[in-house]
Formats: structure tokens, sequence, C-alpha cells
């Protein structure tokens, strides 16, 4: 019976799990699921084995939904093989469409990270500087991990991806939303298009208010507690929401979280950590400098900016292996 | 490039210019391969009359859909070249313009480096103008009344020369009388004209003369928001009460001579005014004025005294309450003026018989606190006065600037001082003297005061009171007799200067004045169209040089608000994609000229393209790329971009 339905496989590669969370959070549409399709690969939840996807024919599984960043070869080779064996490749979640949290690490050198985990953590305790290898010899023969990608990639940089949900994790009613869609048959949007999520930026769907007020800096989350109903980015809180797309029902500034930015920038083409930049650049109150000089110019300018610590992981969270930053060479630059 | 509409080059020598660097020959044939196939046309001096109307024929031969001008800069000629399409039948935002002239030929020296920079320009250009869009530009009617603000000789003398053209003006000031500062001051350098006299007929003419009815007046009123732009700015103007109706009121002024309650005199800078007054015989309008802090009545108190003594029942309007009033008009011209710096530099704070020079002034005024008599706080005549020149002008540490007036009210100080009090002795105290103009020589020539050269405030102290007081001078130990000292102190920006400086975000210049959109040729436009500047808000100056900045703030007004001409809306602004915004308002708080308002009903924003200069700063804002600088689309920048680097 279950080879009349089409397939429906998830696959997480450098993820937390959360993705797939996500998907068990649509609760009794999960039993949708099962009527409509044949959910026969997922890792976390099923004990299909990679050789059984290898075996299926080409263009086999009719949807895959793909969370995770591209750190290791064997994400690679499993993007590879499941972009082949699938009709609808999705790239699910924020790792899978812009590279994510993993992508951070695209900040610094292999070697930088390896030294960082391995060996230099303040919890590490690692005498014989154990550090993992791709190859090694043991008397039963020889053990392989899989090694890692120069830098961690979103999966579009491997391979072609036919739709991408953002959002980490996509909320479970944008999952119902286009399961529903693709089960009922009804025509696919053209190819490209990011599914789940709106056009608009998390502002439009905002409940808080707008007071057209400028805030006098930036503040870092622990330094004031949000005033209720009152739009965070006036309050100075480095809340993405102008900058990102919507379609979480501005979940997080809801609840007094400033927006981190995950369901990706709106305008898909311009640069996602210079647009958030932008937005709350122009939040501060740039006070009187009309006549001054150079100097109190950027010792304002520092003084405004000081409410966010870690700037390249304020602004580009999510999107570091998507940005015009993505290629540069972590080891040149130290 | 997917679209390949059909685009005619045009490539400018300038009259051989440009031809010096660059080689329009090898620039044609390194093109000769572009996708776009353009045809290309060299010409000597393509702006030229002659020129133009080749191309025009040229152009309707050839039917381009897009046309490229290598020529000079946009500034110089776009507007020609567009004319120029117009002409041809082809909408005049399908040209782009490419500055081989300034950007090339002028600044690459090598001919075969300027040659491949302008064929990469030009491939720029060419992938550019392919995304370009048919724009429209839109009229719109302006506005030709104008705004003055400050009734000081300049603003007066700007609202009549504009009221003599039919124009109508309301003319704005912050005190509760008109005439600014000289109309207080006796003699006027250098010929000693009486001040009032030579500023009463103005100020007649303009209350009640035949041009009156052109000109709406408000006192006690200040601009407190302005929105707009060329042709039709909006003020919005609070006025403060005067609690008198100027309907009934004859100024007879019989109310202040009852009045128990009294105020410090601000505009004599010594003595006492009543609660309702006039601060001097022949303050226009001839209306007094009630101040609501010291009146008994206004305070709540029971007080009737002037109420009694009014022979016009109802003069007196205690219900009068502050008003917002909204003003539209086509142009807007600051007349704030400037005023002494107030302070009293250290080595005199605290002294008796210390004048700056507009207490002074008063002094010399016949409807002053002294009647014009020359007197020490104690009533009598000083025996000797110290006039120090430069106090706290030229001078890095207070003002570095020569206000270039203050030497001539010395000199007028020194002249009228040694006719009113026999026997005084007079020293000026000067850092340098600057006296220029052709009558303004006499004055000097025949100064008797005893000159000492000082070098700074800081050389000087002062020692002994009374009789007996004296400046004492480091530099050369002279010891100077100053029973009564005069400070000329440096001319500043008026407290209205600085005040519309901000409400109507004009630059100001590192002295804190309005700046000039040029010192030189352009002293009387600010930088924003639609904005002129007069008197003394631009600077230090005198009343002459108040008069004729009026009247050319006025001429630049009348020349550029012609009634009938409309004002054209450059199609080049900011469009918001309304299924985009997601009314985030970043936009609302970067916008210079306030054109981006907010749309409550539809929670999104609102580009008013009257307002829009097409600056771009709300299109690279705009974290949702919801809003496009329509002739300058992200489209086209990026292909202009691929262009250079292809």
């Amino acid at each position: 019976m279950s080879a009349s339905k089409p397939k429906l496989a998830m696959y997480w590669a450098a993820s937390c799990g959360g993705c797939e969370i996500a998907l068990a959070n649509i609760d009794e549409v999960l039993l949708e699921v099962d009527h409509h399709f044949d959910f026969m690969f997922c890792p976390c939840l099923l004990d299909t084995k990679t050789k059984d996807i290898e075996a299926l024919p080409d263009g086999d599984i009719f949807l895959t939904l793909f969370n995770g960043a591209l750190r290791t070869e064997e994400n690679k080779e499993m993007a590879e093989l499941l972009r082949r064996k699938s009709k609808v490749f999705v790239a699910f979640g924020a790792c899978a469409a812009t590279g994510g949290i993993p992508a951070l690490a695209n900040q610094h050198g292999l070697q930088h990270l390896l030294d960082t985990v391995f060996l230099n953590a303040p919890s590490v305790e690692n005498a014989a500087r154990l550090i993992p290898q791709p190859i090694c010899h043991v008397t039963d023969g020889e053990l392989a991990l899989p090694a890692f990608l120069p830098r961690v990639l979103a999966v579009h940089e491997a391979v072609s991806v036919d739709y991408t949900m953002p959002g980490c994790p996509p909320e479970p009613e944008q999952i119902i939303a286009v399961i529903r869609h693709v089960a009922s048959g009804a025509p696919l949007p053209p190819l490209g298009t990011w599914l789940g999520c709106s056009s608009r930026a998390v502002c439009s769907e905002c409940p808080r208010e707008k007071r057209g007020v400028l805030a006098a800096r930036l503040l870092r989350p622990y330094e004031g507690i949000p005033e209720t109903g009152w739009c965070l980015v006036e309050q100075g809180f480095a809340c993405l929401g102008p900058a990102t797309r919507g379609g979480c029902h501005a979940l997080c500034p809801t609840a007094n979280m400033p927006c981190t930015g995950c369901y990706g920038a709106l305008d898909a083409t311009a640069d996602p950590g210079a647009s958030a930049l932008t937005a709350l650049a122009a939040a501060v109150d740039p006070g009187k400098l009309a006549g001054k000089g150079e100097e109190d110019l950027h010792r304002r300018i520092k003084h405004a900016l000081s409410g966010v610590a870690d700037p390249l992981g304020t602004f580009y969270r999510y999107s570091l292996a998507a940005t015009v930053l993505a290629e540069r060479k972590p080891e040149v630059e130290q | 490039m997917s679209s390949r509409a059909r685009t005619a080059v045009i490539l400018c020598t300038c009259s051989g210019i440009i031809a010096e660097r660059i080689d329009w020959e090898k620039v044609q044939k390194l093109l000769a391969g572009h996708p776009t196939r353009p045809v290309f046309r060299v010409d000597q001096l393509a702006c030229g009359a002659d020129n133009l109307e080749q191309l025009e024929t040229w152009l309707k031969e050839e039917k381009p859909e897009r046309v490229v001008v290598a020529a000079c800069s946009p500034r110089d000629h776009e507007a020609t070249f567009r004319r120029l399409l117009i002409g041809a039948g082809i909408n005049p935002y399908f040209l782009q313009m490419v500055n081989v002239r300034e950007q090339v030929a002028w600044v690459t020296a090598d001919p075969v480096q300027a040659t491949a920079k302008s064929a990469r320009l030009l491939s720029a250009a060419l992938d550019r103008v392919q995304r370009q869009e048919p724009l429209v530009a839109r009229k719109v009617p302006l506005r030709t009344e104008v705004a003055i603000i400050g009734a000081g000789p300049a603003g007066m003398q700007a609202a009549l020369t504009l009221a003599r053209a039919g124009r109508k003006v309301t003319l704005i000031e912050k005190e509760p009388f008109i005439g600014g500062l000289p109309v207080r001051y006796e003699e006027l350098f250098p010929n000693l004209e009486c001040g009032p006299c030579l500023l009463e007929p103005v100020m007649g003419e303009l209350l009640h003369g035949h041009e009156s009815e052109y000109v709406d007046l408000l006192t006690l009123a200040e601009v407190t928001a302005v929105k707009g732009t060329f042709g039709n700015w909006t003020l919005t103007v609070k006025q403060r009460p005067r609690f008198i109706n100027p309907d009934l009121c004859i100024g007879c002024m019989a109310c202040a001579a009852v009045c128990p309650e009294h105020r410090p005199h601000a505009w004599n800078a010594a003595g006492e005014l009543a609660a309702v007054d006039a601060p001097f015989a022949g303050a226009l309008p001839n209306f007094p004025h009630i101040d609501p802090a010291v009146c008994l009545k206004l305070k709540g108190e029971e007080c009737n005294a002037c109420l009694v003594e009014c022979p016009v029942e109802g003069s007196l309007a205690f219900d009068d309450t502050a008003r917002q009033i909204t003003i539209e008009v086509g142009a807007i011209i600051v007349a704030t003026g400037a005023l002494e710096k107030q302070d009293v530099p250290a080595a005199f704070a605290g002294l008796a018989d210390v004048h700056t020079g507009y207490s002074f002034e008063r002094l010399l005024a016949m409807n002053g606190p002294t009647g014009g008599e020359i007197l020490k706080a104690d009533g009598t005549p000083p025996q000797s006065v110290a006039i120090v020149h430069c106090a706290g002008s030229l001078d890095t540490n207070e003002i570095s600037y020569c206000s270039g007036t203050c030497c001539r009210a010395a000199l007028k100080y020194a002249h009228i001082t040694a006719a009113k009090v026999a026997g005084v002795e007079l020293t000026r105290l000067v850092r340098e003297q600057v006296v220029p103009g052709l009558d303004a020589d006499s004055q000097l020539h025949h100064d008797h005061s005893a000159v000492s050269r000082y070098s700074g405030l800081g050389a000087l102290s002062v020692d002994g009171v009374g009789a007996e007081r004296r400046i004492v001078c480091q530099d050369n130990g002279q010891s100077i007799a100053a029973e009564m000292i005069v400070l000329m102190r440096p001319v500043v920006p008026g407290a209205g200067t600085s005040k519309i400086a901000e409400v109507l975000e004009l630059d100001t210049n590192a002295g804190g004045f309005l700046a000039q959109l040029h010192s030189l040729s352009a002293s009387c436009a600010s930088n924003m169209k639609g904005i002129y500047l007069a008197g003394t808000s631009r600077g230090p100056g005198d009343i002459r040089e108040a008069f004729s900045s009026g009247t050319a703030a006025a001429g630049l007004a009348l020349s550029e608000l012609v009634d009938g001409r409309d004002l054209v809306v450059d199609p080049q602004v900011a469009v918001v994609d309304v299924m985009r915004c997601s009314g985030c308002g970043t936009c609302l708080q970067v916008c210079p000229y306030k054109a981006i308002s907010w749309n409550a009903r539809d929670r999104i924003a609102d580009v008013a393209d009257i307002l829009c200069r097409g600056c771009g700063t709300c299109v690279a804002a705009c974290p949702s790329g919801a809003i496009t600088g329509q002739g300058f689309s992200r489209a086209m920048l990026r292909a202009e971009i691929g262009g250079v680097l292809s």
C-alpha cells in the first residue's frame, strides 16, 4: 500500500535536530502526513539506511526536506544523493537555506576550530592532545570519519535547490501549510520560491507599537528591560525584525525577545547583514553632529553601536554562508 | 543581456579636450562586440546649438530606443541632452551620461589608460541604459506667497520689496515689536542719522502704507515646524498672546502708567518696565504688551488698575490665548539677525558701569533708560570712559573672527560721548582697527580719543573703583582711566537664528550663522532651494547690508517663484513597493526632506514625490529592499557595476 503513496524524506546535515522537532510539533497533522505520504527516510526518526536510498531509482522520492548546513564531505554527499533521488528538493530551515549557526564557524580556519574544541576550550582536558583524524588506524583495521569541507556551505551552494523554507526552525503551521499544499496536488509555485514565509518583514506581523522615536544607543539585552508593547528597535534593542522575512508571526518580539533574523533577509539579492545593520543604524539618534569633525562622528558611532558586542554574530547569525563575506579565506585573515 | 534595446552612443570630444586623452576610434573598436550592438557617432562639441540640431536629425533617422552620451558631467549638460531626446521623440529618461571629461580626460594622464577606462565606463552605461525605464515628470503649481522670519531692517525691506510686486507676505517676528536692533539706536554710523527716523517710514509703510494689505504681520510669533519643499512650504507658527486687542487699542499707554507690577527692562538692558507696557516711545506696532508672568490679573490675583484707566473698552484682552497658525508659502526668507555676545569677560564681570555695545546704545538713546544722558548707575556722568575694541573677537579662545562692525560703533560712541560729556577722558583700547567704506573715514579722522593698543583680553585687568578705576594693560604697563567701560563684544548669531536653523534644518557655518549657498556669489541663498537669507542671520553686518540683502533675498524669491510657472517634479524619486513594505519605519527617520510619512491605514510608508529629492538615503536604508530610487534602481546599478567589471 505504501508504494502507491508519494515518498517523503527528511534529512539532517550539520544541524541541531530542531527542524525534526519542528516537524514533530505539527502534532496530529502527522497522521495526515502518514495518510498522504510514505514517510520513508528520516535518520532522526526512522531506521532507513543510506544504502536503501542509494538503491532507489533517481527521482523516486517525491519530496525531501533537507535541513542543516554542509559541514562535512558526508553532508555534501547526502545532499547530492537526495537531490538525485528527489523530485522536489527543499532546503529546510535556516542552516540549509543560508548556513545558519554552523556557518558562523566560517569566521575561523579549520585548525583553529579543532584546536578550540579539542584543546583550548576551558572545559576540555586533553593531555594527550588527541584531535580527530579523517583516517584512524586501530588494531582491527582502519576507521574513517568524514572530512571537513573547507568551509560550511548553504545547501544551494552544493546542489540545486527547488524551494527554500527558512526559519530556525520553520514554524509548525508553516510546515503544515506547505505539506497540505503539496498533498493537495495543487500546482507548485515557481522554482526558487521561498516557502512558508512572508514577503514582508517581521515588523508587519509584530504587535508592538512604533512611536517614531530614535534610540539613544543600541543596548545589549542585559542592559534594559523592554517596555511592553513598544517597538524593541526604538528602545535600542538589536531586534532584526525590520530586516527579516516574516512568517513567524513575530513570535520572538511578541515575547519580549529581539528578533535574531532566523527567517533570513528580505531582499534576496542584497547583503543580509548589511540590511540589518542599516536598519539598526537608522534607529539610533545621530545627535547634533552638524559641523562636527570626523573624530566626533566616530566617537558617536562607536558609542551608538557599543550595544552590539558581536556584530558578525548579530547581523549574520544565520546567513554567513550566503553573503558576500562567505568566500573570505579565514587562514589568510588570521 | 536579455533585453537589447537599440542604443545610440554620442561620443563628444569637447572641442578636443576629451580627444586629447581618449581615442574614440579605439573605444568604438573595443565596444564593437558589445551585446547591445550600439551605433556610434563622434561630435566635436555635442552640446553646441548647431550640433544639437544635427543630433536630433540623426536620432530621428537612427530611431534608437536608448541614448548614451559620453561627454561632460551630468551637472553641465544632462538637461541639454534630455531636451534633445524629447525633441527626437525619445523618453528623456532613456538617457545615460558618461562623464568622460571630468572623470577621465582631466584625471587620467595616460591616453592608453584613459581610452581603456572610457570603454569600461561606456560598457557600464550601455548595460545600465537597457534597464532604464521611461519616466514622466509631473507638474504641480507653485505658491508665490513668501514667509519672512524676522522683522528687523532686512526682513522689513524684503517684505516691502515683495509687497510692492503684489506678493502676499507673512512677516513673522518673535518680539512684540518690529524694527530689530537699529530701531533702538539713536544715531547710526557714519553720518549719525537717527535710527528710528530712518526706520519709522519703513515700518509705517509696512503697517499702514499702500502695500500693507499684502503684508500679514505676526508679532510674538515663532516658526516651530516646517514641512515641504521649494514652491510648497507649510509652516507651523506659534503665536503667544499679547493680551491686547489690536483692533481697539489706540496705543495711549494709559495702562502702563498705572500698572503696579514691573519686570526687568530687557530691551534697555537696564531699569524696569510695567507688566503692561511698550519698551520705548515709538515702538511699533503701537500697542503695549502684557507679560503674563508678571501681570497680577493674569496670575489670578485681584487687580483692575489698567482696566479702570483704559479709555477704549475691550482693548485689554485678558482672555487672549496662544494660537497655532499654519502658513502655506512658496519661499521662506530668514532674517533672524544677530546680537552681541551676552556674557561679560571675567576681568569685567560684576563691576559697576560696565556696558556692552548694546546697553551703551540704549544709554545714548533719547527713549532709553537715561533719556539719552550718559550717566553712571549713581546718576552722575563719568569722568572717564574706556572703550575696549575686539573684546572677545579675533581671539581663538573666544570668537576667532572680526565682526567688522564694532570699530565703527566704537568710533561713534567716542564721538557722541565727547560731545555729550564735557571734559571726559576718553580712551579706545584697540587690538586692530577696521573702518572700511567710502564714508567711514571722517569718523576716524575726527576722533580725538586716546588710543592704546593691547594684545588680548588676558592682558587687561581692572584696578580701583569709581573715579579712580583704571584698566591696567600688561602689554605696555599703561593704566587707563575707566570710570565707565564699554566692551565691544563680538557679534554672534541671535537665539532666533540658531533655533530657525534647527527647525528648517539649515546648515550653519563655523560661527553658527546660516550657511550661504556661496559666500561670494550666492550669499542670500541657503543650501536649500526656496529658503533665502537676509541680514545678519548670514554673519555680522550693518544696517546698510541688512537693507541690501533684504532686497536681494526678495529678488531671489521673485525670480524663482513666478506666478503661473509650474514646478516640475523630477520623476527620479523614491517609490515604495506596497507589497514589500513592512512598515518598519526605518525610512521615516532617515529622510532629510521629511518626504516620507506614515500611512496609518495600510501601516506602510508613503513618499511624497513633491518633497522627495531623489537622494536615495531611504533606498539604501530600507531593510526590506522595498524602496526603489526611480532612475537608480538596483537592477540599473548592478548592471552598471557588472558593465564596469566585464
